[in-house]
C-alpha cells in the first residue's frame, strides 16, 4: 500500500464519495476524504481509532500491513488510498487484534513483569499514466491496485471512480508518483437496503508487499485551508520482526526538518514461545517469520499529521544493508534526494 | 608537605567518584538487536534527552545528504534518542483514550440463580 491508508493505512486515507463529486466534496485531515454532506452530518464514518499490525520479515524483505478499518453509520461509499513501495497483494482476513490486545498490551498497571505474488520492481511502463493492475472484492470494499506515473492522471482516475479528491490530494500523490510507488485504493460499498446507522462495522485488510525496510504510509494530505481539527484520534500499532525497529519520520516545519519518532513506544516482547505467538496472533500467525521474534507496541494520538512524512522502521544497531535496495527510500528521509522529475521509472 | 599530599589524594578521589557517577548505565536488555531465546517482556526504556538530527543542511552536497540518510538506515544514527512526538503537544499518550473512542464491550456475567439455601 503505498499511500495512505487503509491501510495507510497509513494512511493517507482518501475517502470516497461516489456520486457526490459534483456536490462539493471536502477532504478531512487524517487522510480521509468525505463528501461535504457526509463530513458534516452524523453519518461520517468513524476513523478516529485505528489498529495496525506490521509483520516484517527482514530476511525475505517482505511486509504484511494489516489494518482494521472501523466505521460507523457508513451509508455512503468512502475509501482509502494506501501507497506501497512495490506491487501489493490485497486480501481480507479475520481480525487478530482482540488477541493481540490481550497478549501484547501497550502497558500494564502491574509494572515490570517477566513472562515466560511478489510484485517487486518499480518499473512502470511509459504507455499509460494510470494502470489498473487488479480489481477485487475485499470484504465490503472494492480494491484497486494501481500504478501511475502522473499525479494528475491519478487524481482524475480516483475522481472518475468515486474517490473524492481535493487540491491537497494532488501534491500528496505527487510524492509517491516521484517515488515510483504503487497504490491500493479501497472503496467501501454500502449494502443495499436500509443500513444500520448505529452498529459499528470493522473489517480487516492485509496488504503485503516487498520492501527492504518496514514501511508505514503515515503522511497524509494537508487538511483543506480553513478546516479545523480537534477530534481525538488514536493509532495502536503492533510491530513484529526478527529484530527491533525504530519508527522514524521526517518532520518539516517551515524551513526546519528533523527526524523524529512519531509514535510512543510501549512494551516490547522478545519471544520464541509458539504458544504465546499462537494465542496472540491467531489468524495472523501464518504471516509471522520463524521465531524468535520481537513484538513492539506503539501508540500515536496526534490529531494532525501535518508536516510528518512516512515512517520507516530503522535498525537500532549497526547493520550493513544493500544500499541499492534502500536508495528509493532516501527521499522519504530527505526530500532533496528525490530524483529529478522525469528520471523516475 | 603532608597536607599537600592529602589534598592531592582527596582531589583524585573526588575526581574518580564524579567520573564514576557520570559513567553511562549499562544498556537495558531491550537494546539488544536480537530477540531472546525465551519469552521475555521489557518495559519501554525511560525517555532520554532527545537528540536533534535530520537531513544535511541546505547547501550540503548530494553525497553529504546521502551519507546522513545512509547512517540512519544502517543503524549508525542515535535514532532511539530522536524526539518522540506522539501527541499534538508533545506530551505522553493516554492509553485509556482507546476506551473512550472505541469502548470494548463489557461482559457482565450472569449471576447464578440461587434455588435454595444450599446453593448460596
Amino acid at each position: 500500500m503505498r499511500q495512505s491508508s487503509v491501510l495507510r493505512v497509513a494512511l493517507g486515507v482518501l475517502v470516497v464519495a461516489a456520486g457526490l463529486i459534483a456536490s462539493g466534496e471536502l477532504a478531512r485531515a487524517c487522510g480521509g476524504f468525505f463528501s461535504r454532506r457526509t463530513l458534516e452530518g452524523p453519518r461520517r464514518p468513524a476513523l478516529s481509532y485505528e489498529k495496525t499490525l506490521i509483520v516484517f520479515d527482514r530476511e525475505r524483505q517482505r511486509e504484511h500491513f494489516v489494518r482494521e478499518v472501523a466505521f460507523r453509520a457508513a451509508s455512503e461509499p468512502f475509501g482509502f488510498v494506501v501507497p506501497t513501495p512495490s506491487r501489493p497483494e490485497v486480501a481480507s482476513m479475520k481480525s487478530p487484534f482482540e488477541s493481540l490486545e490481550r497478549e501484547f498490551p501497550f502497558s500494564s498497571e502491574l509494572g515490570l513483569v517477566g513472562i515466560g505474488s511478489r510484485g517487486g520492481g518499480v518499473a512502470l511502463p511509459a504507455r499509460a499514466p494510470v494502470r489498473v493492475l487488479e480489481v477485487k472484492r475485499v470484504g465490503s470494499f472494492t480494491s484497486y491496485v494501481l500504478a501511475a506515473n502522473d499525479e494528475g492522471a491519478l487524481t482524475g482516475w480516483l475522481a472518475k471512480n468515486g474517490f473524492v479528491t481535493t487540491p491537497e490530494t494532488t501534491p500528496w500523490l505527487r510524492r509517491y508518483v516521484e517515488l515510483g510507488f504503487f497504490y491500493v485504493a479501497m472503496r467501501y460499498e454500502p449494502p443495499s437496503g436500509r443500513p444500520n446507522l448505529v452498529r459499528t462495522n470493522a473489517e480487516t485488510v492485509r496488504i503485503s508487499f516487498d520492501t527492504p525496510l518496514a514501511y508505514y504510509p503515515y503522511a497524509e494530505p494537508e487538511p483543506p485551508a480553513g478546516s479545523t481539527t480537534g477530534a481525538p484520534r488514536m493509532l495502536e500499532l503492533w510491530y513484529v520482526s526478527q529484530s527491533r525497529g525504530v519508527p522514524v519520520a521526517l518532520l518539516t516545519k517551515g524551513e526546519s526538518s528533523t527526524w523524529v519518532r512519531p509514535m510512543q513506544a510501549g512494551r516490547q516482547f522478545s519471544t520464541n514461545a509458539p504458544t504465546l505467538l499462537k494465542r496472540g496472533f491467531g489468524s495472523a500467525l501464518e504471516l509471522l517469520p520463524a521465531p524468535p521474534l520481537v513484538v513492539q507496541r506503539f501508540i500515536d494520538q496526534k490529531q494532525s499529521r501535518s508536516g510528518f512524512g512516512d515512517v520507516l522502521f530503522v535498525p537500532d544497531g549497526p547493520v550493513n544493508p544493500k544500499l541499492d535496495a534502500l536508495r528509493r527510500f532516501f527521499p522519504i528521509l530527505d526530500p532533496a534526494l528525490a530524483a529529478p522529475r522525469g528520471a523516475t521509472p | 608537605m603532608n597536607l599537600r599530599l592529602v589534598l592531592l589524594l582527596g582531589a583524585l578521589v573526588a575526581s574518580f567518584a564524579l567520573g564514576c557517577r557520570r559513567a553511562p548505565p549499562p544498556p537495558p536488555p531491550a537494546a539488544s538487536a536480537r530477540p531472546a531465546k525465551s519469552a521475555v517482556l521489557f518495559e519501554p526504556p525511560p525517555a532520554d534527552s532527545s537528540v536533534l538530527a535530520g537531513p544535511a543542511p541546505s547547501g550540503a552536497s548530494a553525497a553529504a545528504r546521502e551519507q546522513a540518510v545512509i547512517a540512519l538506515l544502517r543503524g549508525m544514527a542515535p535514532s532511539e534518542s530522536f524526539p518522540v512526538i506522539a501527541t499534538d503537544d508533545g506530551g505522553v499518550v493516554d492509553p485509556s483514550l482507546r476506551e473512550r473512542l472505541a469502548p470494548r464491550p463489557v461482559l457482565t456475567p450472569t449471576p447464578p440463580t440461587a434455588k435454595g439455601l444450599g446453593d448460596l
